[in-house]
């Protein structure tokens, strides 16, 4: 496993993967920026929450949602294109354990995008300390001792969301075996079926795997600066259903690879 | 050492000279009764051979035959619905136990198009904890020397094959499974690849190559195995392909009248014989041709060429497959 994951990071160099981060810190960088930019035109509610200790946290959060959108993706596409690209047969001759193989790639590919989130989390958090003092926004309460416990949670809930996400786009990747597919499958999981099933029957669509890792994302909390509710799944609760998700997944994923033909 | 398969009846059953029959040889991959279905389709049928080591191996058959599933089960890519094999002693279920003596290009390069010739091996030579440090010599060996550092998609398809063969050999391998390795090559480079695979032969590894170009196999092949729908019809000595021995005597002679003598000694001896193109082809095996020298001599008549031709892989294939239609 530790040589599939050595041998991951030259293929993690490529532009296709590096653009993942690159998007990931622009949309960041950029919805900080414009979030900040445009307070004053939020209620005086968020104006006055912005200056508050979770003010930070509250400006991030929106942003981390799409952070996790282009994990699920990245890794979906990266996976998904080893069956198109038929590079799956090579590394198979090379280390014929699949499950090896493959811990060993999404375990590289899970450092990279935790990496990558911390990186642009750490990023916005610089645009947004740039920004907020010329729009009137009182930055010392971020960083009160309750303001970095809130900034260090936010943190750890991302990186679990990022773990959540990574098996999740390993999932369908292994399943749908094309990056096309993948993530085409992978968005319509999460706003087309997902969307419907909150819509339809909500107390069942609020446990599926993408609303449950939102919950984990946000800290249960809805963000201070979004008109959005939070669901009624407590964090606990929503942290334990991720766990079996996570576990769920992780197991199907591995046996369809370990046991399905590679016609490729 | 031998090969049962359900086309006997065909009249292509193997006959394996003594230096292979031996049971002490040990083999380097071995089938019993090896099935693979895909739906309703079997694509390997009830496949049983047997591959000495240190021989190369030309696994031909026509396009759909099930070469290239057959290879697959070999290196564990995909499950047999039935039967068992072993290569290099140790069961196909089991690829972790063989597949570090084993190298393999497998329907076609499949490289990541925007890494360098280089890191697409040194990834490899990672993953499979193999030397680094080969891969300069390796690049060199295949002739893409000047090339290593340029981006795989620039790459032109021979190129590519030959990116292919230097990650097969990347494990210094006993055994090299190589599908269509020269596929793409320009003639130069299938000449070097030719001699490439001899000489890997020459140093005691054993090469199965799965190719549809018979004059290229005829040329480098020790052992053959002919797959049909699935199934073997045979396996077994290159030179002991039904049909290869059916040879005939080429003869030219000094005049046309002292070739009609030939003509006439041969089928005094129960040999057909024609005259064609200042030549006389008569349908005898190479025994006959000490004889008819010797007999041509004492009637008065000079020989300027007595050859014997055999039947090409291709000729012999046709035929094979001629039958089973």
């Amino acid at each position: 496993m530790l040589a599939a994951f050595m041998a991951e990071w030259p293929k993690i160099r490529r532009r296709s993967i590096l653009l993942a981060l690159v998007a990931m810190v622009g949309i960041t960088a950029l919805a900080v920026g414009i979030t900040l930019a445009r307070i004053h035109r939020r209620s005086l509610e968020q104006q006055v929450l912005i200056n508050t200790d979770v003010g930070l946290t509250g400006t991030l959060q929106p942003s981390a949602t799409l952070v996790a959108v282009i994990v699920l993706i990245t890794i979906a596409a990266v996976l998904g294109a080893d069956w198109t690209q038929g590079t799956w047969r090579s590394l198979l001759v090379q280390e014929p354990g699949r499950l090896r193989l493959l811990a060993g790639r999404v375990l590289a590919l899970l450092l990279y995008m935790i990496i990558s989130a911390v990186l642009t989390v750490g990023l916005g958090t610089l645009v947004a300390m740039v920004v907020a003092p010329h729009e009137g926004v009182n930055t010392a309460t971020w960083w009160d001792s309750t303001g970095t416990a809130d900034y260090l949670a936010f943190l750890g809930n991302l990186v679990l969301a990022v773990v959540g996400w990574t098996i999740f786009g390993t999932l369908v990747a292994v399943l749908i075996r094309n990056p096309a597919g993948a993530v085409g499958a992978a968005i319509a999981w999460l706003f087309v079926i997902e969307g419907l099933a909150n819509q339809v029957w909500s107390t069942v669509g609020q446990y599926l795997p993408g609303r449950i890792l939102s919950v984990v994302l946000t800290g249960g909390q809805a963000s201070v600066l979004s008109n959005e509710t939070s669901t009624g799944v407590p964090y606990a609760t929503a942290l334990l259903i991720a766990g079996l998700y996570a576990i769920g997944m992780a197991v199907v994923a591995g046996a369809s690879f370990r046991y399905r033909d590679l016609t490729a | 050492m031998s090969c049962h398969n359900a086309m006997v009846t065909q009249d292509v059953t193997p006959v394996a000279p003594p230096e292979f029959v031996a049971a002490s040889v040990p083999t380097a991959i071995e089938t019993h009764e090896l099935t693979k279905r895909f739906g309703g389709r079997r694509a390997v049928d009830s496949l049983s051979i047997q591959v000495p080591r240190g021989v190369i191996v030309g696994l031909v058959g026509p396009n759909g035959a099930g070469k290239t599933t057959t290879l697959r089960l070999l290196l564990g890519l995909i499950r047999p619905t039935g039967g068992d094999a072993t290569v290099l002693g140790q069961s196909i279920h089991h690829p972790r136990a063989f597949m570090h003596r084993v190298g393999a290009l497998i329907e076609g390069p499949a490289f990541y198009p925007t890494l360098s010739g280089r890191t697409n091996l040194s990834t490899l030579a990672t993953l499979g904890r193999h030397r680094h440090a080969d891969i300069t010599e390796l690049l060199q060996t295949v002739g893409l020397a000047d090339r290593g550092r340029d981006m795989f998609r620039t790459y032109s398809l021979g190129m590519k094959q030959r990116l292919g063969i230097a990650a097969a050999l990347l494990s210094d391998p006993e055994l090299l499974i190589l599908d269509e390795p020269a596929n793409g090559l320009d003639p130069p480079g299938i000449i070097e690849m030719r001699e490439l695979l001899r000489r890997l032969r020459d140093d005691g590894k054993t090469l199965l190559v799965s190719s549809h170009l018979l004059a290229e196999v005829d040329q480098i092949a020790d052992w053959l195995i002919v797959l049909v729908a699935g199934k073997a019809v045979y396996c077994g000595p290159a030179a002991s392909l039904p049909g290869r021995q059916s040879s005939e005597i080429l003869v030219a002679a000094e005049s046309p009248a002292q070739l009609d003598v030939v003509v006439r000694i041969a089928r005094d001896r129960g040999y057909a014989a024609v005259v064609e193109n200042g030549h006389a082809r008569i349908a005898a095996p190479s025994s006959f041709a000490a004889e008819l020298n010797r007999l041509t001599m004492q009637s008065g008549a000079t020989l300027v060429e007595l050859h014997q031709v055999q039947s090409t892989l291709e000729e012999s294939f046709l035929q094979i497959i001629g039958s089973i239609n």
